[in-house]
């Protein structure tokens, strides 16, 4: 395999990215600070690191657009930088708005993960590259940050749908116990599984330690995707754990159950439009690029999906007389179909839109 | 002064359905169902989902290494592969659509009457929906003061107002964005008009492929319509259900031919990532050159009602080909440009060589069997044949990645391939869809309706005075707000209203 060498602007880019991964996580902190001790310097702290960020986030992506003369989403690398966008962007007009102390620990995560986790992409992912053909369109400007937004906003619902069923009781301990380690080991399968598509330096290593040959037989990449998925289920058991630890009183911070659901009604507000209208853009750029408006391609199809359970969100919420815990669940899924659009559809299935790599 | 505030669940805005009249009505209406609305949303996902993760239309063989024969059998026979085109799929739609004109039909007349009671002031109880913010004030002032006092708070948010007096209430309106009460219809005719869009492009379209070469000229294949009668037969399970269709496609071509002039690939510099991907083009009609256009990857070409797009592209054949042979009994190698398919001399030395084949991309498919694995230049191979004084000595491949390994069976015949000039072929999608306005209106109608539906806030407030029923009391004064959605928002304006209605009722008090 070629040893790909980063040039200086690979490195000026990836290192604001991971400056904006670390400032993330001091406001995460400090919201933290925030809610364990309800002192309001460390909320205003929070803010102030959160507004430099988003300056921070957009200094970093004028500079891969400068660099790469083209817009910085046209993999999933880049693409990373403006869904944290999205989601800081979105977020902070929650917390401007709802001053829910508890958000931003659920919602921030959102943000982080999207960078880490394409911060560890090998680093053929992540180098600054020209753009291919299809790409060369002034479409995607508009339609890739207009979904990529639109992810930001659903990062804040699933926060506000998690809040909720917290709030009014339909997640329980239990629930904890059983969701986190299912999360985590499927997260941990599916990183797995991802590093093994993009033949990582992570996947490598644990390779080496299974003492694999080359090439690589299924029975060793099973096995090393067994150990993936035990290490999230382990990491997930951990978090449950911890969370038992936090004191029952944080329960104060959370807003009441009608202002969570009112606020979460409005987070898909902001999503669902912008998601409409990304698909349709979308749709219009297929037609002038390969003469299709709509092909069933599999991320269209995941994008539709997404589409349709949060209609079903909305049609239950005003019409149905659903309460807001199934609304709630039926955010969460929403929530994990746009993961699934944003990440699986491009390691999972196969398609046009098979951007990710470089 | 009384003060109250009543905070509802999320407002409920569905009309009771109408009676049926008869067996075939109550089943239209039942087709305008919630609930069916709802099942088709799930049915509709998991159907679009099961189609990701199965390989679809032609790959639909590899279900097979994937899952096993067993899997593919049942696949197969619930149509899942092609579940996009299949029975079920197109069923759910067709339900999908007449689900979204019944509900139309129903609910439309109820929006309408209420766009019509917009600006007419109901003085009957309640006042109000039960979902709405509500304060009320007993006030000294005379019904009629007040009245004008809290009307100029009212136009703060609402410019305009009704007014409507009774034999004991006085009531003011104020209502904004009743538009927006149109919304959700406004999307399901925006999604009806995209699935007629697919069904127009289904029956009346075309999307064919043309292949051409580089120095060619070919056909452009647009299918036509025919109209009669032929039977379907429809697979749905264990079942084979013959339906009658009026029409059928017939393969015709379009009134002017292509020919490709040349293909051009462009790298970025330094790197193997294309930059470009060009088709030279020549469109002829009736043998003569109507015009030189070229199309790109999202440049397509507009041609007598067809849209052409750059699809794919690949190698078939050579200009020519550049290597070096080596020939029994010779010292010198010779370096050699040969034509594709001609026959030429090697100087005097009485032998003669022919380039017959060309692999772009060989590969081995067993000991000493070569395959063409792909159309793009990726290992590419020739065979040439060779003639001594007439006679065919040689018939062989040569691979120019392994020059090494030699496959004459002629000793000290050898050839080392260098360069390759190969024949491009383009492919082009000629596209004809007569559904395309549906589908632009239909988005244009979904994006308008989605957006009013939840940034133009409809949202009514009443003020009404009535004299006080305290003995010796002046009057009454209730304000009460509702929205449908964005209470949040919403009760900042109310608590804005209530604020002024405070103050506007002090200050008279206070004079």
């Amino acid at each position: 395999m070629d040893v790909v060498v980063p040039t200086f602007a690979d490195q000026l880019s990836q290192g604001l990215f991971l400056a904006l991964f670390l400032l993330l996580g001091l406001a995460w902190s400090l919201n933290l600070a925030w809610v364990l001790t309800k002192d309001e310097a460390y909320a205003r702290r929070a803010r102030q690191v959160l507004r430099f960020a988003l300056v921070f986030n957009v200094g970093a992506l004028i500079h891969r657009w400068a660099s790469a003369g083209h817009a910085p989403w046209a993999n999933q690398y880049e693409s990373a930088t403006m869904v944290a966008f999205g989601v800081v962007l979105l977020y902070s007009v929650f917390e401007r708005e709802a001053k829910v102390a508890l958000l931003g620990l659920l919602v921030l995560p959102a943000a982080m993960v999207a960078i880490a986790a394409a911060s560890l992409l090998p680093q053929e992912y992540k180098r600054i590259g020209p753009l291919m053909p299809a790409l060369q369109s002034p479409w995607l400007k508009i339609h890739v940050s207009l979904m990529l937004i639109s992810y930001g906003a659903f990062a804040s619902t699933f926060g506000l749908s998690l809040l909720y069923l917290i709030r009014s009781g339909a997640w329980t301990r239990k629930t904890t116990w059983a969701a986190l380690p299912i999360a985590g080991g499927l997260a941990g399968w599916f990183f797995g599984y991802v590093h093994s598509k993009v033949n990582s330096g992570l996947w490598d290593w644990l390779m080496q330690r299974l003492g694999s040959t080359i090439p690589t037989q299924d029975a060793d990449a099973v096995k090393a995707l067994l150990i993936c998925a035990a290490a999230g289920l382990l990491l997930g058991l951990v978090a449950a754990a911890v969370l038992q630890l936090l004191p029952q009183r944080l329960m104060e911070l959370v807003p009441a159950a009608d202002t969570l659901d009112e606020l979460n009604y409005r987070s898909v507000a902001i999503g669902f439009p912008l998601l409409t209208l990304g698909i349709i853009l979308g749709a219009i750029w297929g037609h002038l690029a390969w003469g299709r408006y709509w092909g069933w391609d599999p991320k269209e199809t995941w994008a539709f999906i997404s589409w349709l359970i949060f209609a079903f969100f909305l049609h239950m919420r005003i019409f149905g007389g659903w309460d807001g815990r199934k609304v709630a669940w039926v955010g969460l899924i929403g929530a994990g179909s746009i993961v699934f659009t944003y990440w699986g559809v491009n390691f999972l299935l196969s398609g046009l839109h098979a951007y990710a790599k470089p | 002064m009384s003060l109250e505030i009543t905070k509802g669940p999320p407002a409920l805005d569905i009309p009771a359905p109408p009676v049926a009249k008869g067996k075939v009505e109550a089943l239209l209406l039942s087709m305008g169902s919630f609930k069916l609305t709802l099942s088709l949303f799930g049915l509709l996902g998991l159907l679009a989902a099961i189609g990701t993760f199965l390989p679809q239309g032609q790959e639909s063989s590899r279900i097979v290494d994937l899952y096993g024969q067993r899997v593919f059998d049942w696949v197969d026979a619930l149509g899942f592969t092609d579940i996009y085109r299949s029975a079920w799929f197109i069923l759910v739609l067709a339900l999908m659509a007449l689900n979204l004109i019944m509900v139309t039909w129903v609910r439309v007349p109820h929006v309408w009457r209420i766009s019509r009671e917009a600006d007419s002031v109901s003085l009957k109880d309640p006042l109000v929906p039960k979902t709405a913010f509500t304060r009320t004030w007993e006030s000294d002032l005379e019904p009629g003061e007040a009245l004008d006092r809290v009307r100029t708070v009212l136009q703060t948010e609402f410019p305009k107002l009704a007014h409507k007096s009774g034999p004991r209430r006085r009531v003011v309106v104020g209502e904004r964005n009743f538009v927006s009460l149109w919304s959700a219809h406004i999307v399901h005719l925006g999604l009806l008009l995209l699935l007629t869009a697919g069904v127009v492009k289904v029956m009346f379209g075309s999307n064919r492929q043309v292949v051409i070469k580089e120095g060619e000229t070919a056909s452009v294949p647009v299918d036509g319509l025919k109209w009669g009668l032929w039977l379907d037969h429809v697979k749905a399970g264990p079942l084979d259900i013959p339906l009658p269709r009026f029409y059928q496609h017939v393969e015709g071509v379009a009134p002017f031919q292509l020919g490709l002039e040349h293909f051009e690939v462009r790298y970025y510099p330094g790197t193997g990532a294309p930059s470009l991907f060009r088709s030279d083009l020549r469109v002829y009609k009736d043998s003569q050159v109507e015009k030189v256009a070229s199309v790109k990857v999202n440049d397509p070409l507009e041609q007598d009602g067809l849209m052409l797009y750059q699809a794919s592209w690949g190698y078939e054949g050579l200009y020519s080909a550049n290597f070096t042979v080596e020939l029994p009994g010779y010292k010198d190698a010779l370096d050699i440009h040969a034509p594709y398919q001609k026959r030429i001399k090697l100087l005097d030395t009485g032998w003669e060589l022919e380039v017959t084949d060309f692999y772009p991309t060989a590969a081995m498919a067993g000991p000493g069997k070569l395959v063409n694995d792909g159309d793009q230049l990726g290992n590419p191979a020739i065979r040439v044949r060779f003639w001594q004084r007439g006679v065919e000595r040689a018939h062989t491949w040569f691979v120019f990645s392994m020059p090494d390994i030699q496959m004459s069976k002629v000793p000290g015949l050898t050839l080392k391939g260098k360069t390759v000039d190969p024949i491009a072929f383009t492919v082009l999608e000629a596209n004809y869809d007569p559904g395309l306005w549906f589908a632009i209106f239909g988005s244009f109608f979904v994006v308008l309706g989605v957006f009013s539906a939840f940034y133009l806030f409809h949202r009514k407030a009443w003020v009404a005075v009535e004299p006080s029923l305290i003995p010796g009391g002046g009057c009454r004064v209730t304000l009460a707000g509702f929205v449908r959605r964005n209470k949040v928002a919403f009760k900042r304006v109310f608590d804005r209203l209530s604020e002024g209605v405070d103050k506007a009722l002090a200050d008279r008090q206070g004079d």
